[in-house]
Parts: C-alpha cells; sequence; structure tokens
C-alpha cells in the first residue's frame, strides 16, 4: 500500500521500465495525516483536485504517498455508449463504475472507503468534528443524520472544519486529528447551504449519484492550513435533522453514550481492547448529549453556548 | 468502565463489549476475584442486595449466570 514517490533526480535517469513512470505522475495532495495519489486521464477530474484541495495541501514530491489512486476509463464497449469512470485502488476495483462525469463524487468516496478499511493506526469514528479555540466537538451520526449539513455550516461561521465523516482519535494521546476534505452535501442540503452561507465555496452539482443530487462544499482555507493541527475532544452531541424541530438538546447518559460512539466506529471491533479503553477515556472526559434540530439558525447558537458552559 | 448506573466490560476472549447492570456487573467482579459455587453466589448477592435468599432469588442468579455463561462471560462449573 505504501509507495515512495521516486527520487527528484530520477528524471534524469533513463528508466528502461515503462511501468515506473505512472508513479512519478498523478495530483499529489495531503489530506490531514495522509498523502494521497490520484492518478487519471480525466482532465475535468484533475481540474476539480485542484479547486478543491488546492497548491497548500501540495506535499513534497519525495512524501511517502498512503493511498495511491487511479480513477481510470471504463471499458471501451461500455465507455462508447456513456463514459465511464473506475475506482482502482491497489490493483482491485471495488466499485462498479460510475458515469464519467461523476468521477469526482467517485474519488471522494473511495478515498473514504480507503482510509475506513485502512487507516487503523487511529480509532476512527464516524463522525463529523469542528474545533473551536483548540476544543473540539464530535458530531457522530449515522449517514442521513445531517453530520454534515451541520459540520459544513459551522465551518462557515468560525469553527475550524477537522471533518464531516471521519474522528480520527490517536490513541496514544486521544487527540483528534484533522482530515479537512470536500463535504458533499446531498438533496435539500445543497441550497439550505447555499442560503445558509452565500459565499460558502460549492462545486457543480453531480445529479441523480447513488446518494441522490450531491454538490461538495470547498473545505475552508483555514481548515487545510490547519490540517497538521490536532484538537482536543471536549464534547460530544449526537446529532439528528428532524425538519421544523425545536433544538431538543438533552444529556447522554455516559454508557448508552459509549455504547453508541462503539457501534458507530468504523474498526472498534478491529482494535479491541485499545479501542476499548481510549473510547471509555474519551466519554470519561467529554460530557454527551443528544440533539435534534430543525433549522442551522438556531442550532449552532445553542452548540456555542453548550461549548461555552463545557469550558466554564 | 464503570458508569454511574451501568457497565461497560470488554471480553478479551470473544472482542464483544457488553453493556451490564450492577447486579451482572457486581457477580462477574465476584467470580473474577475467586470462583464459586452457586450457592455462594446466591448467598453473597442477597446479602449485598439487602434480599431473602429464597426461590425466586435462586431463580434469579441462575437465569443470570445461564445469560452470563451464555455470553462467555462467566464459565459453567463442571458437575463432576
Amino acid at each position: 500500500m505504501i509507495l515512495q514517490a521516486p527520487h527528484p533526480r530520477a528524471a534524469n535517469v533513463k528508466i528502461s521500465n515503462r511501468a515506473l513512470r505512472p508513479q512519478s505522475t498523478g495530483t499529489l495532495f495531503q489530506t490531514g495525516p495522509f498523502i494521497v495519489r490520484i492518478e487519471t486521464p480525466f482532465s475535468e477530474l484533475r481540474e476539480r483536485l485542484a479547486w478543491c484541495y488546492g497548491r497548500d495541501t501540495t506535499p513534497a514530491p519525495d512524501s511517502l504517498v498512503q493511498f495511491q489512486i487511479r480513477i481510470d476509463r471504463g471499458s471501451r464497449f461500455r465507455g462508447g455508449i456513456a463514459p465511464q469512470a473506475v475506482f482502482r485502488f491497489e490493483n482491485s476495483t471495488p466499485f462498479q463504475p460510475f458515469p464519467r462525469s461523476h468521477a469526482f463524487p467517485l474519488m471522494e468516496w473511495g478515498l473514504n472507503w480507503c482510509i475506513a478499511n485502512r487507516a487503523h493506526q487511529f480509532l476512527m469514528l464516524h463522525s463529523a468534528v469542528v474545533e473551536r479555540d483548540g476544543r473540539a466537538l464530535i458530531l457522530p451520526a449515522t449517514p442521513g443524520s445531517g453530520k454534515s449539513t451541520l459540520a459544513a455550516a459551522m465551518a462557515q461561521v468560525g469553527w475550524r472544519l477537522l471533518s464531516d465523516e471521519f474522528g480520527l482519535v490517536d490513541y496514544q494521546t486521544g487527540l483528534l486529528h484533522p482530515l479537512p476534505r470536500a463535504v458533499p452535501l446531498k438533496n435539500a442540503s445543497i441550497d439550505l447551504i447555499r442560503r445558509f452561507a452565500p459565499m460558502a465555496a460549492i462545486g457543480p452539482t453531480y445529479a441523480r449519484t447513488r446518494k441522490g443530487d450531491v454538490a461538495h462544499m470547498r473545505p475552508p482555507l483555514e481548515s487545510l492550513r490547519r490540517q497538521q493541527e490536532t484538537a482536543r475532544p471536549a464534547c460530544i452531541v449526537f446529532p439528528r435533522f428532524v425538519p421544523d424541530s425545536p433544538v431538543r438538546l438533552q444529556q447522554q447518559q455516559e454508557s448508552l453514550a459509549f455504547t453508541r460512539l462503539a457501534h458507530n466506529s468504523f474498526n472498534y471491533r478491529l482494535l479491541g481492547a485499545v479501542a476499548f479503553t481510549q473510547l471509555g477515556a474519551l466519554v470519561q472526559h467529554s460530557p454527551c448529549y443528544d440533539l435534534q434540530y430543525g433549522r442551522l439558525e438556531d442550532v449552532i447558537p445553542a452548540l456555542e453556548r453548550l461549548m461555552q458552559s463545557a469550558a466554564a | 468502565m464503570q458508569w454511574p448506573t451501568e457497565n461497560s466490560l470488554f471480553s478479551r476472549e470473544t472482542g464483544e463489549t457488553h453493556l451490564l447492570t450492577e447486579l451482572p456487573a457486581f457477580v462477574l467482579r465476584y467470580l473474577s476475584e475467586k470462583g464459586s459455587s452457586f450457592e455462594t453466589v446466591c448467598k453473597m448477592t442477597a446479602d449485598a442486595c439487602d434480599s431473602a435468599n429464597d426461590y425466586n432469588w435462586r431463580k434469579t442468579i441462575a437465569d443470570l449466570l445461564a445469560s452470563l455463561a451464555d455470553s462467555e462471560l462467566a464459565e459453567r462449573q463442571s458437575q463432576a
């Protein structure tokens, strides 16, 4: 899995083995603790990656690559009818092809899959994480609960986005590592965030993907610049979006919060006793709440008050 | 892991995590310190819970021990 990029001086050396050449190509970018290389013939995908992750996240050329991914053309036969994009990772193609026009969401979902299946140096919570003043608010939730929308909105009003999908807990230190990525807004959330934060950088809408219509919010530059800066967990809130609901914030029993987090983790069972200990410490040191909300304008001030009172 | 009203327990044998109320957690703590007979567990728990060690209590403890054994948190004592 781990590949070493060729040394820059290798450019001056004649390489007879053509198979080595692809290693020196592709788009290299840093996302939190990981370095990713995307190789693709699709120029629009390279442009979208540059728009999203920019030059600030480009690691040194000789950096160690953790995830080497190819987004290829589909077979010529099917490609002749409708151009397709295929996700390849370590000589495998774990997903069915997507339409070529959906290559960017395919790459984003595929990279999430790679991280969830490989990054076991972290306890991985299925969670959004935002931070302010060095204190992290963990928002664990199942898909469709509105955690990405909430994290996207908070990132537009002064919170640092660590992730909309992964709570990466370092089980040596208990600190959270950022993984600022494009936030996939789905269906009604796209216009919701456009209305809530007209200045938010939101890319094109990919219509009728497997998760409905999807548009990606670019992570704020501040989040990308500080993507090596860890944060200490301060509070855990399990959010659930219910249309038109007032904000309902209730303290959660630690035992229940622990169980919910364990179920919600990508690799709790794999890590075993280490995860049990770290999750226990996390719950013991962070107050836990259950949240129901219907409007971003109401829930964000409520969460800000909660974090202030947790700090007091 | 002890919470105010419940306990989370990780089993190294099975890799499972269990959420236990006070009584099973109390019994497991006792059994982990020293294996014991059914009679002793009934008496010890009845004393601790200020309950009569009668038929109903013994049935409660028998069911609890069976449940712990099914979850591989406790071992059934050999009849031999």
